[in-house]
């Protein structure tokens, strides 16, 4: 936060002292470092967050871990650096590459996926209640895996499947949704919200009922219900991380337009923007991204809701540092929030953490806009 | 050149029908500036979106320097031809000149980061409309009229052959209308730009523009000098009021008393 603020401080500086000309370059400047700080937050978080849990691991262990893990790579090249772990060394490695590693690495994917969906979403309706949670995609996703269980399709039995099934059900509720709360060309707030509480609770509701007629692999599916991290393995980072990158990805593609977009849909359409094939792409690549988080770690909500408000306050409201600043805050936070879950040792979902600090977040938002509106 | 031949819109379908235009058509040379006038509902914001593609009319066709409209991509037609909207909205905290940057939009390609030249023409716009001093200022905290500026500025950095602008002096006091006038006048002029206003300042519009439209119902009633279009019978006609037609007597120009109380 306070080296984004003194961002904020310094361009302000500069624009107001009549240089306006160097504004471009330090704004550039400023974006490239304040990136760059957010990276290395992360992979301090990841490395900080690897020490903590159920037994304390120093740092200096997890470097050395990954320095035994990088000569083991080396040694299948043949390539003898002479060092050698005791058992103590050979134990914690494993600890930290099967068990802890995984989970902090799906943590960050799941961060980076529904914040950086809930920054797009917030831009796209113009709204900043919007969030893949609070609108229902995430319920959909949800549904969509509930089905994958149900349905005894030996053809879809692949790592990807519950994936796909996501994306259709978070596509699904995206229609939905969207159709719900459009009143003419806008899509007012509390339509937006409206519609998605309606969505959530049907998709919520239909997925309970599944469950309870068929009752299989229950353990699991209420694990994915509660949003939680403590399923992670390798394979659920591999079977999560394609997508989301690329969401990410091809969701700054599309930063210039949000921009435009955010001061009016045929305003945008004015200075040379193809609003309805950009609307519609961000929709899917924000259910997408916000899918593939689900497939892996149930409905954690209320991420997208507050990061991408957090960053904005900082860095202003220009997606191309929002979205990419977004991710990364996204996922340094899930990463503690996770931390903290797995320090208390009551292995509480770690979707619980994120709605208890979400909700009165939420709260706030609305009266802010109860004040602005002139109610209070 | 701007041509608009015999363009139709109507709403809905059946009995159920609105006709806002019934073939109207238009032809306004490069360098002119052209009020559009005509009351409310008489389809003037219709027209101007029918211009810029924002609708597609029923039937009839739109040409800019004889190349039909439909026939121009998003980015290119935002080259060609920039709108200044009704309505500013200001729901996001972005600074005057960022807004005024988004004009670079359509000649800048996916990744780019707009440069020093792109800066320098949104600063030209922005002192030619007089809100350079407010570039780094959240659009959120401007005044109507200061944001009405800024987006007018956002149109000229489009760097246009064609300018709309809807009710561009609504929220400006009486030295800024004027003087956002005498912009685009000048404009109009020295860029040889076709402009189009659509405007409820009759007396204003008269004091600036080569030709005036009247629209009335979907269709046009007079079109011309305003010597021609402003008179008595055009203006009862339109409007359903009675006015007195005077001539300024410094200026020449055209102007209207209405009849209160008649």
């Amino acid at each position: 936060m306070a080296i984004g603020v003194w961002v904020l401080e310094t361009s302000a500086h500069v624009v107001g002292e009549g240089v306006k000309h160097a504004y471009l370059l330090e704004r550039v400047r400023h974006w490239r470092l304040t990136l760059l700080v957010l990276t290395l937050a992360l992979l301090l978080s990841v490395v900080l967050a690897t020490a903590v849990g159920s037994t304390y691991i120093s740092p200096s262990a997890i470097l050395n871990a990954f320095k035994l893990a990088a000569c083991d790579f080396l040694n299948k090249f043949g390539l003898e650096l002479g060092v050698h772990a005791d058992a103590a060394a050979e134990t914690q490695k494993l600890i930290i590459f099967e068990i802890r590693l995984p989970r902090v690495v799906l943590g960050a994917i799941v961060g980076a996926a529904l914040a950086i969906s809930g920054a797009a979403l917030q831009g796209l309706f113009k709204n900043p209640m919007a969030d893949p949670y609070v609108i229902g995609i995430s319920s959909g996703a949800l549904f969509g895996v509930t089905l994958s269980f149900c349905l005894p399709l030996s053809l879809l039995a692949g790592t990807y499947a519950k994936q796909v099934f996501a994306f259709f059900g978070s596509l699904l509720a995206v229609f939905l949704v969207y159709n719900i709360a459009r009143t003419g060309s806008k899509i007012p707030v509390d339509t937006l919200l409206l519609a998605g509480i309606a969505t959530s609770f049907l998709f919520h509701s239909i997925s309970t009922l599944i469950l309870y007629l068929t009752l299989r692999d229950w353990h699991q599916i209420v694990s994915w219900m509660l949003g939680g991290l403590w399923l992670a393995s390798w394979g659920r980072v591999e079977a999560a991380v394609f997508p989301i990158v690329a969401c990410t990805f091809l969701l700054y593609f599309f930063a210039r337009d949000l921009n435009a977009m955010l001061l009016g849909e045929e305003s945008a359409l004015h200075v040379g923007i193809e609003v309805e094939i950009v609307k519609r792409a961000i929709l899917v690549l924000a259910a997408v991204a916000a899918a593939s988080a689900v497939a892996v770690s149930g409905t954690i909500g209320f991420v997208g809701l507050m990061v991408p408000h957090a960053v904005r306050l900082v860095v202003g409201p220009d997606h191309r540092i929002l979205l990419p600043a977004s991710a990364l805050v996204g996922a340094s936070f899930l990463i503690w929030a996770d931390a903290l879950v797995r320090v208390s040792s009551l292995e509480l979902p770690v979707g619980l953490i994120t709605a208890i600090s979400g909700v009165p977040f939420f709260i706030y938002l609305l009266l802010r806009r109860k004040r602005e509106m002139g109610y209070a | 050149m701007l041509r608009v031949v015999d363009v139709h819109f109507s709403y809905g379908y059946g009995r159920q029908t609105k006709k806002i235009l019934e073939g109207v058509s238009l032809r306004i040379e490069c360098g002119k500036l052209v009020g559009l006038l005509g009351p409310n509902g008489s389809g003037k914001t219709t027209l101007l979106k029918i211009i810029s593609k924002a609708l597609k009319p029923n039937g009839g066709v739109v040409f800019l320097d004889g190349k039909r409209v439909s026939e121009f991509s998003v980015r290119e037609l935002a080259r060609e031809l920039a709108v200044v909207p009704q309505e500013t909205p200001a729901n996001f905290e972005f600074t005057a000149l960022e807004v005024v940057l988004m004009g670079r939009n359509p000649h800048l390609r996916r990744f780019e980061f707009e440069k020093e030249e792109d800066l320098k023409i949104a600063e030209g716009c922005m002192q030619l409309t007089d809100c350079w001093h407010l570039a780094d200022r959240p659009i959120t905290t401007l005044s109507g009229g200061e944001r009405q500026r800024v987006f007018i500025a956002r149109a000229l950095a489009q760097q246009p052959k064609y300018l709309l602008l809807d009710e561009p002096t609504a929220n400006l006091d009486l030295r800024y209308q004027l003087e956002i006038m005498e912009i685009i006048k000048r404009l109009a002029v020295e860029k040889k730009l076709v402009v189009i206003i659509a405007s409820h300042e009759l007396n204003l519009v008269a004091g600036y523009c080569d030709e005036l439209v009247l629209l009335n119902d979907g269709k046009i009633i007079a079109a011309g000098a305003a010597k021609e279009v402003l008179t008595r019978g055009n203006i009862k006609r339109a409007f359903g009021v009675d006015v007195i037609v005077e001539t300024h007597p410094l200026t020449g120009a055209v102007y209207l008393l209405p009849i209160n109380g008649h």
